[in-house]
């Protein structure tokens, strides 16, 4: 099938890869200092400096230098889980493209699921829907605290709002209520505005954009580094929204 | 854990593919646990492990309704 557009869209698919070829191409031949790839040592650059900071005591840390111990305050983002630091401190940018990854696949999902409402006939059986709640509250604190614990022990928004939206999954299977609610898509809006008013605040109070500007607080303790708690609270409501939502429109079921 | 992910191609019937598809992403999950990645151990048995198999689960479902029918 000849579609009418064929044409220009194999023209500009050939103009986007020469584009992308040449920026990778200039990368990495060129030669202006801190452009090139191999233009900088290893220990100068920021990543080292990220992949070596260490809560252990600075003689156990493999860069002395870099070490962080327990207890100080005001470094940096305040955060002892360095993995969370960088995903949400350091490389925030990178996450909030995942956030729209994931908000355009649940979208697409809405979309391709609108048709579908057929009445689900078969009842769950006893032992699912007397088991079921006992889960599901253990899964919804379990996700919180991950969710919350971010920034001191692994986890995080990603993983906990997943854990959360698994909790309702079960729901959905033993009591077959309407899955389809708008309170997700309200939730996830809010949630998402939120996020980008986060970063706002940053670009004009710091002047860039999700700058740090609350007070750090001290590394090791849970009351610190509160942007990362807000910021990941905020992705764990977004993502475990999200994830309800996508398989409340595969479940379907009545309105 | 690879012979796994293998085995999930070479399934017969679509609902015995779905479960070893879930075991293997516990096992995955395992994996990364031993290499001390906790947070991707955690989304990955979170994400892996239950959410995409109820998916496939309901997706499977939605086929047998429209008159799918599993091989024998």
């Amino acid at each position: 099938m000849k579609k009418r557009n064929e044409g220009f869209i194999s023209l500009s698919a050939v103009i986007l890869l020469a584009a992308l070829g040449f920026l990778v191409f200039s990368a990495l031949t060129d030669g202006r200092p801190g452009l090139n790839i191999g233009s900088a040592p290893l220990e100068k650059r920021v990543s080292f400096r990220y992949l070596t900071k260490s809560v252990n005591s600075p003689d156990q840390a493999e860069i002395p230098a870099a070490g962080v111990e327990f207890g100080t305050s005001g470094y940096e983002n305040g955060s002892a889980n360095i993995v969370t630091s960088i995903v949400v401190d350091y490389r925030v940018l990178d996450t909030l493209g995942e956030i729209l990854v994931l908000f355009a696949a649940a979208g697409g999902v809405a979309l391709l699921m609108q048709e579908r409402n057929k009445k689900i006939e078969q009842e769950a059986s006893v032992i699912v829907k007397t088991a079921v709640p006992v889960i599901m509250l253990f899964a919804l604190v379990v996700g919180a605290y991950i969710v919350i614990n971010g920034h001191l022990s692994p986890g995080g928004g990603f993983s906990g709002g997943a854990v959360i939206a698994s909790a309702f999954i079960l729901q959905f299977l033993a009591f077959r209520k309407n899955p389809r609610s708008t309170g997700f898509k309200i939730t996830e809006t809010l949630a998402g505005l939120a996020i980008l008013a986060y970063g706002l605040i940053g670009l004009f109070t710091q002047g860039s954009l999700f700058a740090n500007f609350l007070p750090t607080g001290t590394v090791g303790e849970f009351l610190s580094a509160s942007g990362i708690v807000i910021l990941y609270t905020l992705i764990g409501v977004k993502v475990a929204a999200e994830l309800s939502a996508v398989s409340g429109n595969f479940i379907g079921g009545e309105e | 854990m690879f012979a796994g992910a293998l085995a999930v191609l070479f399934q017969k019937k679509l609902r015995n593919a779905i479960i070893v598809f879930g075991i293997v992403s516990l096992l995955s999950a395992l994996l990364f646990t031993l290499m001390k990645a906790y947070d991707v151990a955690i989304t990955e048995a979170a994400i892996g492990a239950v959410l995409t198999a109820a998916l496939f689960f309901w997706a499977l479902r939605r086929l047998e309704e429209d008159g799918y029918e599993e091989k024998e």
